[in-house]
């Protein structure tokens, strides 16, 4: 509204001027009967004055009396109006549904628009100035808590990283040194191993070319002895009848005969003992070869066969222990596997924290801009004040405009911030 | 079996380096660009990413503009588009729906929920 259309009266100011008049009329009229005395009072006798120029003095000072009161009276109960009618702003008004004592620019409410005189219209200009400051001061307070919840989030995080790294190494250093002492024992058992594995291996060969050789010897040297015995046997035969015809000779000569029959007795004797000597000789080497046919070969694969279960016992328990080898690795590989997962896990968490950064950012760049165009608002202020008229009925509504920018952009945009307490409307993510 | 590709759009230096971290931690190829016109010259360039991650307020080309000119390559017709942004407000989802968008996300989001969308979109990962 322009200067020229403010001093234009409105219906309800003329009612207002006969209202002053009116009231200007009885004082005037109670305070008249006084101007007389005064005249006369006034007055000097030499110069006194007709009745008649008394009397329009009289007029002329009652009409006088009753513009100025008017007027006085007018302009106060305009100003009065002015000041009650004034509406208040939209932080102080009361809104439908309920009590809501948050700045108009936390709740998202835009301000009503209000006109007045260059006064209010200055005071209108400051109170939006007011609720500017007050939303970026509200933006500026989150960037700060948020900034410091995302480092405390980070710091702990950190935390169990780390923790989480020094229980690993912890394990791997454990494992590291376990793995030394048993790749030490390994290797000699492996030589081992080795060399029982050929042993046994070959243990059915060398058991059946022992017997073979041992039994063939032994058959051999047996052989040999029984031709011996049947020597034997034939030098007895003889030996009897070599005493069978001494007897003979000494029952048929003429000569010593005794001494023939001695001798012939003892032949017979040595005959006997000979014949039985052989025959013990050759039951000996039947038993020998029986004995070698069966017992010597059982002996020995019997002794063999310990030494084969022995040597099995001995593999068995180092199967034994490569298995507890194996399972005490394959449980260290699954609690390494487990601490990476986790671990990974966590750092992308972490990583995903920093995105919070670029959220504050770019709500310091949405207040930076409001602050901006407020400024340019205010920019035009002082040029105001310079002229004889002074006119700031464009910047209340221009200052609103920020405001209301401002507070309308805040809104498009999510308010992901944990100071503001309850969730957004909207969901986080969502598929289309 | 080959890793898969992720094309990464946002001016902020941060937000790159926060899901390029996340993704390549669990074996996505990742390939970035400040903005929808620098992507689109690597998308010319013959890259050939298996999804798009995309800011929506950059500089040069917004992440609707871009959208809509990935939409408009025959190659890239049916390559998912995910927008991750700070816009909440309905309409905004609405236009990114209506220039191809496969989904929505809100920063700041976790890794966990990142993984979580992504592997909605590519099945096998």
């Amino acid at each position: 509204m322009g200067a020229r259309e403010q001093r234009r009266i409105p219906r309800a100011g003329l009612r207002a001027v006969a209202r002053s008049a009116a009231v200007a009329a009885f004082v005037t009229s109670a305070i008249s009967w006084r101007w007389a005395s005064w005249l006369d009072q006034a007055m000097p006798s030499p110069a006194r004055v007709s009745a008649a120029a008394r009397s329009s003095l009289h007029t002329a000072l009652s009409i006088a009396v009753f513009a100025a009161l008017t007027a006085l009276v007018t302009w106060w109960s305009t100003l009065a109006r002015r000041r009650h009618d004034a509406p208040r702003s939209g932080v102080d008004a009361p809104h439908e549904g309920g009590q809501d004592a948050r700045p108009a620019a936390e709740r998202g409410d835009h301000v009503a628009p209000t006109a007045g005189c260059a006064r209010d219209d200055a005071a209108l200009l400051v109170e939006h100035h007011r609720h500017l400051d007050e939303a970026i001061a509200l933006q500026l307070r989150r960037v700060v808590s948020d900034t410091e919840a995302s480092a405390l989030t980070m710091i702990t995080q950190l935390r169990s990283l780390s923790e989480g790294a020094t229980g690993l190494l912890g394990y791997l250093g454990n494992s590291d040194r376990s793995a030394n002492a048993l790749e030490s024992k390994i290797e000699g058992s492996v030589a081992s191993i080795v060399e029982i594995g050929a042993f046994v291996q070959g243990l059915p060969r060398t058991i059946r070319e022992d017997v073979e050789a041992i039994h063939a010897a032994a058959v051999t040297e047996l052989n040999g002895l029984a031709g011996f015995t049947a020597i034997i046997k034939d030098i007895s035969d003889q030996t009897k009848l070599l005493a069978v015809n001494t007897a003979i000779l000494a029952a048929t000569s003429r000569g010593d005969t005794v001494g023939l029959g001695v001798v012939a007795r003892e032949m017979r004797e040595l005959s006997d003992r000979s014949a039985e000597a052989a025959t013990m000789i050759e039951e000996g080497l039947q038993h020998a070869q029986r004995i070698m046919r069966d017992g010597l070969s059982m002996r020995s694969m019997e002794q063999r066969v310990q030494e084969g279960a022995a040597t099995v016992e001995s593999l068995r328990k180092l199967q034994t222990s490569y298995e507890e080898v194996q399972v005490y690795y394959r449980l260290m590989f699954k609690v390494v596997m487990e601490h990476n997962t986790a671990l990974a896990h966590e750092i992308a968490d972490m990583l995903g924290q920093f995105q919070g950064q670029d959220v504050m950012r770019q709500r310091l760049e949405r207040v930076a801009a409001g602050l901006a165009r407020r400024n340019d608002a205010l920019r035009e202020l002082p040029e105001k004040f310079a002229g004889a008229d002074i006119d700031l009925s464009a910047l209340p509504p221009r200052m609103l405009d920020v405001v209301n920018e401002f507070v309308d952009i805040e809104a498009h945009h999510a308010d992901a911030s944990p100071a503001a307490g309850a969730s957004a409307d909207a969901p986080k993510f969502e598929l289309f | 079996m080959l890793k898969k590709t992720i094309l990464v759009v946002d001016d902020s230096a941060t937000m790159v380096m926060s899901v390029r971290g996340s993704l390549e931690l669990v074996g996505f190829e990742v390939e970035t660009a400040a903005d929808g016109a620098k992507a689109m010259v690597k998308l010319a360039g013959g890259l050939k990413p298996d999804l798009i991650i995309t800011d929506i307020n950059m500089p040069n080309m917004d992440g609707i503009a871009f959208i809509k000119e990935v939409r408009a390559l025959r190659s890239f017709r049916f390559t998912p588009i995910l927008t991750l942004t700070t816009e909440s407000q309905a309409e905004k989802r609405q236009e990114g729906k209506a220039a191809g968008a496969t989904g929505w996300m809100v920063k700041p989001v976790s890794g966990a929920d990142l993984l979580k969308v992504i592997k909605q979109l590519l099945p096998g990962t």
